[in-house]
């Protein structure tokens, strides 16, 4: 069953649908993860990262289906698995952080009581055995005074005291996979760092296969080994972090890293990418971006833009990027 | 990295209290002084009324059911201190020994109602758009519509009057605004970010409803059944006065009231006794409703 050469988690052409929405959430998404490796998924709201999350461990919200493609985890077929074998996948061998972190943890129970709860689940450890272990976890993430800490209920936390204990949670059941959904999004910068250097600590540590998402790209600049970047429910740009961090290829990258302020404008202004991409989704023909890009009418190409949609072209180094510009570029240097 | 890991420790430290370890007691006291005062008052009232009403049979003055015709109908005095009745029987005992049927049935009641009704509505919120919330929701459509003390007329008409004619009769029908309240909490849970967690950590479907749903949507049902309990007392009387509960020469609220429709003239204190029994009894539980609810209203701040 376990197909050692191959990565943690593949998935093919994934296309995810809502009833009554005329255009699929993701259309033929395939990604890879392996482990150890930090793999970040970067675009705006509504791209459809946080669908991409949930379609891993099946959690779609109501009325959300995934219509077609693949997904294996460790050689094993996720979408075929009988819900008691997912229930183990989940929190056993995938687990989760998300944005807001205090709504995450029951306001009703203690802070044990959550952590142990996958302990209990997947490791079947007894009350006492658990207690012990979620000791250990509460001062793994760097929580002082574990044994106070533990009998909190969520609203005693700050938020980055309360991710801290959402990691603890995500980690006891000693997952082979974390998927960190914009983890630091909610939280004060002072904060944002000692959370993002603690899952890079564990990643190390337990040799953790990290899909990042976010949309903050200094993040993506601090911890991620690879960057895919998504628009309207597709990849449009994947390569070592790196590379399309240092030389972006597709237009919406660049725009994406122009927006960020890790790259300072010179005239010291804030810009955006014109137009939103809510309704890019719904195009029927050509190049999602295309509406708002400016490379196309840059080179000439908007007929082309509008017309069909580019694919994905790899470059020399696994870099991939779907843009009638890039390809047409290449063509006139070779 | 050590100087850092030592400094964030701190600074994570600083950013919050540590709250103090708290003994049961304690956490019970500051739970009641969080309280509207309707509710600590109404907890006083049930609590002694539930013990005499317990201790009713050895702490009466006179056997409730011993008649005594030559003393009929007789004023308060030091022998009989609430006077007698229309049979001569002592009224202050009659009156301790006559709740003990009434709240024993509407407790029982509200206790199935409240079990049933939540459960069934959980489940039903959890699964919604299935079949099974389909169902059950039609179903509670129809029967909420159906007065209890019909129900519990037609039933007593077939198996004649006893306990659990009427605590069935009127758990028939009294299951069902629970149910509909637990359905419409457990909708407003299901969006929660625990409940996706919970998900996520792979917890099964009843893990999550015994650990997650139900914890967080009880207090709002259970000061709901506080207020229903008030309006179990008045259906369960309301039986008793027109004959179908409690059987004669047994001692009853309702039926006193009853008895004592022909004498209220000649000795007021037959009427005004057992009325204000009920009405304080219904009281003191619709009070203890009442402030819970106030309380869960903006999400039981109150509470620790």
């Amino acid at each position: 069953m376990n197909k050692r050469d191959e990565p943690l988690l593949v998935i093919e052409d994934l296309k995810v649908a809502f009833p009554g929405q005329s255009a699929p959430v993701i259309d033929g998404l395939s990604l890879t993860l392996d482990r150890g490796e930090v793999l970040a998924l970067v675009g705006e709201s509504g791209s459809g990262k946080s669908m991409t999350a949930l379609s891993l461990m099946r959690l779609l919200p109501s009325g959300g289906a995934i219509t077609g493609g693949r997904i294996r985890f460790d050689g094993e077929d996720v979408l075929s698995l009988p819900d008691r074998q997912m229930n183990r996948l989940r929190g056993g061998r995938m687990a989760m952080l998300f944005q807001q972190p205090q709504a995450m943890l029951d306001p009703t129970s203690r802070v044990s009581a959550q952590i142990a709860e996958p302990l209990r689940l997947h490791r079947g450890l007894g009350r006492r055995a658990a207690m012990g272990r979620v000791l250990d976890l509460l001062r793994d993430v760097g929580i002082p005074d574990p044994a106070v800490r533990a009998r909190c209920f969520s609203h005693e936390l700050s938020g980055g005291m309360a991710q801290r204990v959402m990691m603890a949670a995500a980690l006891s059941g000693d997952p082979d996979m974390l998927i960190a959904d914009e983890p630091t999004t909610a939280l004060d910068v002072t904060v944002q760092a000692q959370i993002l250097r603690l899952i890079d600590e564990e990643r190390r540590k337990r040799n953790l296969a990290t899909l990042l998402i976010t949309h903050d790209l200094a993040v993506v600049a601090a911890l991620a080994d690879r960057v895919a970047v998504m628009y309207a429910g597709r990849i449009v740009e994947e390569g070592p972090a790196k590379a399309v961090l240092e030389s972006p290829q597709h237009p919406y990258t660049q725009a994406l890293m122009r927006c960020s302020l890790l790259v300072p404008d010179p005239h010291g202004q804030l810009l955006s990418i014109p137009g939103s991409g809510t309704h890019a989704r719904e195009l029927t023909c050509g190049c999602r971006f295309h509406p708002r890009c400016s490379a196309a009418s840059q080179h000439g190409l908007v007929s082309r833009c509008m017309r069909s949609e580019p694919a994905l072209k790899p470059d020399a180094d696994g870099h991939v990027t779907r843009c009638w510009a890039v390809e047409t570029e290449k063509e006139t240097a070779a | 990295m050590r100087i850092d890991n030592a400094s964030q420790a701190a600074a994570a430290g600083s950013l919050l209290h540590v709250p103090p370890r708290r003994t049961a007691a304690r956490r019970l006291w500051r739970f009641l002084r969080g309280r509207h005062w309707t509710f600590r008052t109404g907890i006083v009232i049930l609590v002694a009324l539930v013990v005499t009403l317990i201790l009713a049979p050895w702490i009466v003055p006179h056997d409730p059911a011993v008649q005594n015709l030559i003393a009929r109908l007789s004023p308060p005095s030091a022998e009989h201190w609430l006077g007698t009745d229309h049979l001569g029987r002592d009224l202050l005992s009659r009156l301790l020994v006559g709740g003990r049927f009434t709240v024993t049935i509407a407790m029982i009641t509200v206790i199935l109602s409240f079990a049933i009704g939540t459960l069934i509505g959980v489940v039903a919120g959890r699964v919604v758009g299935g079949l099974f919330d389909e169902i059950t929701m039609r179903v509670v459509d129809v029967l909420i519509s159906i007065p209890d003390v019909v129900v519990a007329i037609f039933l007593v008409a077939i198996f004649g009057p006893g306990y659990l004619t009427l605590i069935a009769s009127l758990t028939v029908i009294g299951w069902t605004p629970f149910a509909r309240l637990a359905r419409g909490l457990t909708l407003a849970i299901n969006s929660q970010g625990y409940i996706q967690a919970a998900e996520v950590l792979g917890c099964s479907r009843s893990f999550i409803v015994l650990r997650h749903v139900i914890p967080n949507i009880i207090r709002p049902i259970a000061a709901v059944s506080f207020l229903r309990f008030g309006h179990k007392l008045i259906t369960v009387g309301a039986l008793s006065f027109l004959g179908l509960g409690v059987q004669p020469p047994a001692a009853d609220w309702a039926l006193m009231l009853a008895d004592a429709q022909p004498y209220v003239e000649r000795l007021p204190i037959l009427m005004i006794a057992p009325g204000l029994a009920i009405f304080v009894a219904a009281l003191s539980v619709t009070w203890i409703g009442h402030g819970l609810e106030i309380e869960s209203r903006d999400g039981g701040s109150g509470d620790e």
